[in-house]
């Protein structure tokens, strides 16, 4: 029996109480698993792995000669999350991105924000991603961000916690929809059973809000997928999601601006674009306006974007709310904007910049989580309580140098959940990001993708550094 | 269809017959040399140097391999060669992957699995047998035209396709018919000896092994240009490729056959009726070499006038620069010429 063994770790176990018991939730898991053998679990792991190889469902590594293309380890224990609790989430999720699309329209307006005190115009400017070309430029239905990716984590104490939001380019939904389509392969008894929540509805739902950004007057909109091409460690996705859409998935030489209409170059001549769901970040989609030297970006873009002419899912400048010193100061947007109060917490944040804190940071570098206020993929960061001294010190100097880049967060014990390693199942550190997309209306897939660190101890859930997935199942 | 998008899917089928074609003349060149000895040559003079003479490969790379299973693995799995069976793959697979919206994941995952099969072999140090591996490329290329001419619909993506299969074809046979320019011939002391073997191998090579009537192996010079060259029905004929090549450019621009719309219908309008002329005789003219030479050339002239009519002309010309020769914008990863001298 695989989870006979099965010893909770000292964190929020998702499937186990402290005393052993499984969670009314994870029953049918539970029961039907526990009767797999290790070697049958094993055998339908391999099945999985060499199905998204066959599949092409891989991402590429970096830094890496060959460019060898992974496949997203998967672990084919499913968390399960109950009706009730992903409703709460549900509503948090909402209520956050209206607060951010709310905020972004108004520091790209009126800054009545700024005007108000609720954060420092410093702040703002100084985020990496804040284009102030952009300011005044008006944007299809007031909406900047209309796919996003919303990491939470959980604790013992807290409940779930918003660890940072993803309002550029998200990515990881095509192994959200391909996790499901294996999953089903391997335990069809259980869906019926459980009453599992489709996802298969995202793609639908994304050409419905890509959609709806553009109303040409003698036409259906246009839409196509702008992706840097199938060298792009995201390609996959890129491909997958322009197909399910039946979407035109286009690279930048594929795209030519004239008289600031973007047309697509074709086998039968040009033909315009209206909306563009990019795949590209900002810095590289207009080498007029961006990096010059960006060979991916279409030249003239942004002035078929400024006169109206196309739109950008998601507009350009979003990565200003992706900001970690800006994140801390999201609870207080959802009260300025919305008048309520925050569904889903923070993490605790303090910031370097304020004196204060910073040197509550100094005295606690060696308990706290150190992060660059604009990295992701869990690359410059600190965590201090599994650093050596000499890491400390080096990330001391760091954010003595730039204490505007610089956030502090306490160690969080991210929760557990049974996971495949090693023959048996342990207890491994995982993290949620579920999908929203707002349009008319705003919208979260039920279900997410669950990231796990397989590394025993580890809470670093990227891809990039030895994280792997995991189906997510939300129940009616 | 995006312009790229139909280059990619033009050069896909080009690799994938190219990976088949070079596949099997490997497997059937092999097989020959196993019944074969000459007092004086050994099988890389007899069979191998005039293979890869035949495709263009230059003698300081000929110089550089010595046992057969040298020319295997250079031929076969050698990631540094371009022109290997692998190579051909994993371009074939780049082009798919820069267009798969337009082909069904079965597909995909037939080439996918093809061409981490072909990696593994090229990791492999392991000796190679061509007849196995020439049997697993050519049952893999297979089974991707087979869902080609099975599942797509007869639009934009399939006639592109189509076209670089066929063009990619007769470009195929005309180098093996070469052959008989480059193995040892008439003159040869032993000559005479080996001339079935040269007819063998081309026969063979192109598919034609079992043609009715082939049990007789006695070189018969004019049924080869009648069967590769002439014929009008046989698939790996040039002239029924270059037939296929004119049908599908007249689809993709919805005129008549005999009117003109671009230079890709005319260079094929142009090349097909002299293949429809010389048919007449069933004979070629002149210096087969250089007859070759010629089909290469009209193929390459098809090609170009397709790439002109098909792609977005050139970028909007900005003021006071003055107009540039732009070179032709490659495809994905691929090289449009094949290692030719």
């Amino acid at each position: 029996m695989l989870f006979d063994n099965y010893q909770p770790a000292e964190a929020f176990d998702e499937a186990f109480k402290k005393s052993g018991e499984f969670r009314a939730h994870y029953q049918a898991v539970v029961e039907r698993l526990g009767d797999v053998t290790p070697e049958e679990f094993q055998s339908i792991q391999r099945t999985l792995s060499l199905s998204f190889l066959k599949q092409g469902v891989t991402f590429t590594v970096y830094n890496d000669d060959e460019g060898t293309e992974r496949i997203f380890p998967f672990d084919p224990v499913p968390r399960v999350i109950p009706g009730d609790e992903w409703a709460l989430l549900e509503k948090g999720l909402i209520q956050r991105i209206e607060a951010l699309n709310l905020f972004l329209k108004d520091i790209y307006s009126d800054q009545k924000v700024i005007k108000d005190k609720i954060i420092p115009k410093e702040t703002v400017y100084t985020a990496a991603h804040y284009r102030d070309e952009l300011r005044g430029v008006k944007v299809p239905n007031d909406s900047y961000v209309q796919i996003c990716g919303t990491d939470l984590i959980r604790d013992e104490k807290n409940g779930y916690l918003v660890l940072e939001d993803n309002c550029r380019c998200p990515s990881g939904v095509s192994y959200l929809l391909e996790n499901r389509a294996a999953m089903k392969k391997v335990y069809p008894s259980l869906f019926q059973e459980m009453g599992v929540r489709p996802v298969d509805v995202y793609s639908d739902w994304l050409l419905e809000v890509l959609e709806g950004l553009s109303q040409p007057d003698n036409h259906e909109p246009v839409c196509v997928l702008l992706t840097p091409g199938v060298y792009n460690s995201a390609y996959f996705e890129h491909s997958f999601l322009a197909s399910r859409m039946g979407i035109q998935i286009v690279e930048g030489r594929d795209l030519v601006v004239q008289n600031e209409v973007v047309y697509m170059k074709t086998t039968r001549g040009l033909e315009r674009v209206d909306v563009i769901y990019r795949r590209i970040d900002d810095d590289f989609l207009d080498p007029e306006v961006f990096r010059k030297d960006s060979l991916l970006g279409v030249p003239g873009l942004m002035r078929a974007y400024r006169a109206g002419n196309v739109a950008l899912a998601n507009t350009v400048g979003t990565g200003v709310a992706d900001d970690k010193v800006v994140y801390k100061y999201v609870p207080d947007f959802i009260k300025y904007y919305l008048d309520e109060e925050p569904i889903l917490p923070n993490v605790e944040t303090y910031l370097a910049s304020e004196e204060k804190e910073m040197s509550h940071i100094m005295e606690n570098l060696d308990q706290l989580v150190v992060k660059a206020a604009n990295e992701s993929g869990g690359y410059g960061m600190l965590v201090g309580p599994k650093s050596t001294k000499k890491e400390i010190e080096d990330f001391r100097g760091k954010i003595k140098e730039s204490p505007r880049n610089y956030v502090a967060q306490p160690m969080i014990s991210l929760s557990t959940h049974p996971t495949f390693c090693d023959d048996q199942i342990s207890p491994r550190h995982i993290d949620l990001r579920p999908y929203i997309l707002a349009g008319e209306e705003t919208r979260v897939v039920p279900g997410g993708l669950t990231r796990v660190a397989l590394n025993e101890g580890s809470i670093v859930v990227n891809s990039s550094q030895g994280g792997g997935s995991k189906d997510t199942w939300v129940l009616y | 269809m995006l312009s790229r998008v139909a280059e990619s899917l033009m050069w896909l089928s080009r690799y994938v017959e190219r990976a088949k074609s070079l596949a099997r003349i490997v497997e059937v060149a092999d097989q020959l040399a196993l019944d074969y000895s000459h007092p004086k040559l050994c099988s890389a003079d007899l069979f191998w140097k005039p293979i890869l003479r035949s495709y263009g490969y230059g003698e300081e790379d000929i110089e550089q391999l010595e046992s057969k299973e040298d020319f295997h693995r250079f031929l076969l799995v050698d990631g540094e060669n371009a022109g290997s069976v692998f190579r051909a793959l994993t371009f074939a697979r780049e082009n798919a992957r820069g267009a798969r919206e337009q082909l069904s994941s079965e597909l995909w995952e037939v080439l996918n699995e093809l061409y981490l099969w072909c990696k593994d072999q090229s990791n492999s140090s392991a000796t190679l047998n061509p007849a196995v591996y020439g049997a697993r490329v050519r049952q893999g290329c297979l089974q991707l035209r087979g869902l080609i001419e099975e599942m797509m619909p007869r639009e934009e993506a399939w006639c592109f396709l189509r076209l670089g299969t066929m063009l990619e074809r007769a470009d195929q046979t005309s180098r093996l018919l070469d052959l008989k320019t480059f193995m040892p011939g008439k003159d040869d002391d032993e000559g005479h000896a080996f001339e079935p073997y040269v007819w063998l191998c081309i026969m063979r090579g192109c598919g034609a092994g079992s043609q009715r009537g082939f049990g007789n192996v006695e070189a018969d010079w004019p049924r080869l240009n009648q069967t590769l060259v002439y014929n009008p029905v046989f698939p790996p004929s040039i002239r029924y490729c270059v037939r296929e090549v004119n049908n599908v450019l007249h689809e993709l621009s919805g005129s008549a056959l005999g009117v003109f719309n671009n230079e890709g219908e005319r260079n094929c309008g142009r090349f097909l009726a002299e293949l429809d002329l010389g048919a007449f005789s069933g004979e070629i003219e002149g210096d087969l070499h250089e007859f070759l030479d010629g089909v290469q050339q009209s193929l390459i002239a098809i090609n170009e006038g397709v790439h002109q009519a098909y792609s977005y002309p050139a970028d909007p010309v900005v003021e006071d620069d003055e107009p540039e020769e732009e070179e032709e914008p490659e495809p994905v990863v691929a090289t449009q010429t094949q290692s030719q001298s």
